[in-house]
């Protein structure tokens, strides 16, 4: 099983983007590349090559699942699992979200101390 | 008429009844005279007719009067009648007229035709028409509803009519300058003897109510997303300190963060509690509900709130008498419900003290009690206990947390899974919680599984 390395962070909040590197960068031992939006995220891929995509759902002008949509279409994200991070979802949402050709939901706010390990148990998954 | 019938009636009897008695006494008179060869006679006879043509007069005369006096009273009785119809016309007017939106008659014939024989003059306000307008077709109504909403209107008065019930919709009117307007209407139906259906009802303007409901799910939908932002970004961050990420704390700055964590849980709590009620309210929380067995989302729940009660010193005890008990629910909301009372338990227990939960199956019911040996329920808050924000006692919000919200959203959530929720408490006693689900038979769910 490869291991996991490069994550890209697709969040609009300066703070969260903070957070979220540190707990994955600090805590579960990532490379993580943050893009402030999703027209970022389209340009940074092909550089970055991230192993596993973390989406924000909610995001002025390009939302996550529009986001991860185009990269769909310009890129083979066959091998990249992508994880969209939201607010308390009902159970229908999560299922909506998946249909979308998301791996997994990350529930907002999360916590730090345990948001690396939820990640890499996603990878894990994903790659059986 | 009748008047004029009668009169002209007695006067052909007055000369029909005078030109019979002429003749019949004029004849008597003649028979005498041959037999007795005097004058006399016809005296007497002519005198006789005379007294009977006087009789006869005074007795017709006496039929007009009479005849009269009834239908003059008949008359007077109808007036009477039309005049209350006239001022019960001219009240439904006034009334009417004072009347946010229209009050009206709806009538839709077996043949399909559909009208408002009644129509207040709201109309001019709801549809811009004329009571007359409508009076004969609706047609003129239905051309003016939103095309969108024209085939629910339809289907709904369909249902109306072939049910009989209550006629109730919320739909939009699309005027010919192109503004759009909300309305609502409502209407009971009755079948007449003809066959057609006929309604009564009103509608009116909810263009207001439609914008600040709009506006409303906005803020919501705003302020939710625009508080959970910061509040990830300060639970990450105070989460990062917690943790030790940045090397180790003195004592005391570990106690605050501490401290700091379990407010930011409590606004969590409290803005997904605030969301949960709104969505409730408004209808919109969507249920998963599947047949199941309860046992294990009651062990689930216990599972997830044991290091809730941990804080407070408090254990679960699980005592099941009826393993196989089949339900119809939606696990995560019934473990939203049992959490509120497995929270709530813990909170009003003494420390060290144990919850009991017991899992029962009484009747038709499934059945599942939370008992604790707290304080109890106190008389004057149990009519309360499931309003919104209710809290036994206000100072418990600093004591005990919670946003007097659990048990309200608990008692929507057991409704629209059809179950109950209630409790019994002494003070002093401890309480206990209950809550009761339909039992599905397992052949339903064999069925269902198939």
């Amino acid at each position: 099983m490869t291991e996991l390395q490069r994550i890209m962070h697709v969040e609009d909040d300066p703070s969260i983007q903070q957070v979220a590197k540190i707990a994955l960068e600090a805590v579960g031992g990532f490379t993580v590349h943050t893009c402030s939006s999703g027209q970022q995220a389209l340009t940074d891929y092909q550089t970055f090559a991230p192993q596993l995509i973390l989406l924000d759902v909610m995001m002025p002008g390009m939302d996550g699942p529009t986001t991860l949509q185009q990269l769909q279409q310009q890129y083979d994200l066959s091998q990249v699992p992508a994880v969209f991070m939201t607010a308390k979802v009902q159970s229908n949402e999560v299922a909506s979200y998946k249909a979308l050709g998301a791996a997994d939901v990350v529930v907002k706010p999360f916590d730090p101390m345990t948001l690396s390990d939820q990640i890499r148990q996603i990878w894990s998954d994903f790659q059986q | 008429m009748i008047i004029q019938r009668v009169s002209s009636t007695s006067n052909f009897i007055t000369w029909f009844g005078s030109l019979l008695l002429l003749a019949l006494f004029g004849w008597l008179g003649w028979l005498d005279y041959q037999r007795l060869q005097e004058t006399d006679v016809l005296q007497k006879w002519a005198l006789a007719f005379l007294v009977s043509e006087l009789l006869l007069l005074l007795l017709l005369s006496d039929m007009q009067r009479v005849t009269r006096r009834l239908m003059r009273e008949i008359l007077q009785q109808q007036n009477t009648v039309y005049s209350e119809e006239r001022k019960a016309s001219a009240l439904l007017t006034k009334i009417a007229s004072q009347l946010p939106g229209m009050v009206f008659q709806f009538k839709l014939a077996p043949d399909g035709t559909a009208s408002f024989p009644y129509c207040s003059d709201g109309i001019r306000d709801i549809y811009h028409l004329t009571p007359e307008q409508v009076k004969h077709s609706a047609q003129p109504v239905f051309s003016l509803i939103h095309p969108d909403d024209l085939q629910r209107v339809e289907d709904s008065i369909s249902l109306s009519a072939q049910q009989l019930s209550l006629w109730k919709l919320d739909y939009r009117v699309r005027y010919s300058d192109g503004e759009v307007i909300w309305v609502t209407g409502r209407s009971v139906p009755e079948l007449q003897s003809d066959g057609s259906v006929l309604w009564h009802g009103f509608i009116s303007d909810i263009t207001e109510r439609k914008k600040i409901e709009r506006l409303k799910d906005e803020f919501v939908s705003t302020v939710s997303h625009e508080l959970r932002t910061p509040l990830t970004a300060i639970s990450g961050a105070i989460g990062l300190l917690h943790g030790e990420v940045f090397g180790a704390l003195p004592q005391q700055a570990t106690q605050m963060t501490q401290l700091a964590q379990a407010n930011v849980l409590k606004l969590q709590i409290l803005i997904n509690d605030l969301l949960d009620m709104d969505k409730l309210i408004a209808g919109k929380m969507q249920f998963d509900i599947q047949p199941q067995p309860l046992l294990p989302v009651i062990e689930k729940s216990l599972a997830d709130n044991q290091s809730y009660a941990r804080q407070y010193r408090v254990s679960y005890q699980l005592q099941v008498d009826d393993a196989d008990l089949w339900v119809n629910i939606d696990s995560m909301r019934l473990q939203q419900v049992m959490a509120n009372l497995l929270s709530n338990a813990a909170k009003f227990s003494p420390p060290d003290a144990a919850v009991t939960i017991k899992v029962q199956q009484q009747g038709q019911q499934a059945v599942v009690r939370v008992i604790d040996r707290g304080p109890g329920v106190s008389e004057a808050f149990k009519p309360y206990i499931f309003d919104q924000f209710s809290q036994a006692d206000s100072s418990d919000i600093k004591s005990k947390g919670g946003t007097g919200l659990g048990l309200a959203i608990s008692k929507q959530l057991m409704t629209r899974m059809q179950g109950e929720i209630g409790f019994h408490s002494e003070p002093g006693e401890g309480a206990e919680f209950y809550l009761l689900l339909p039992l599905i038979s397992t052949a339903d769910t064999t069925e269902l599984t198939l």
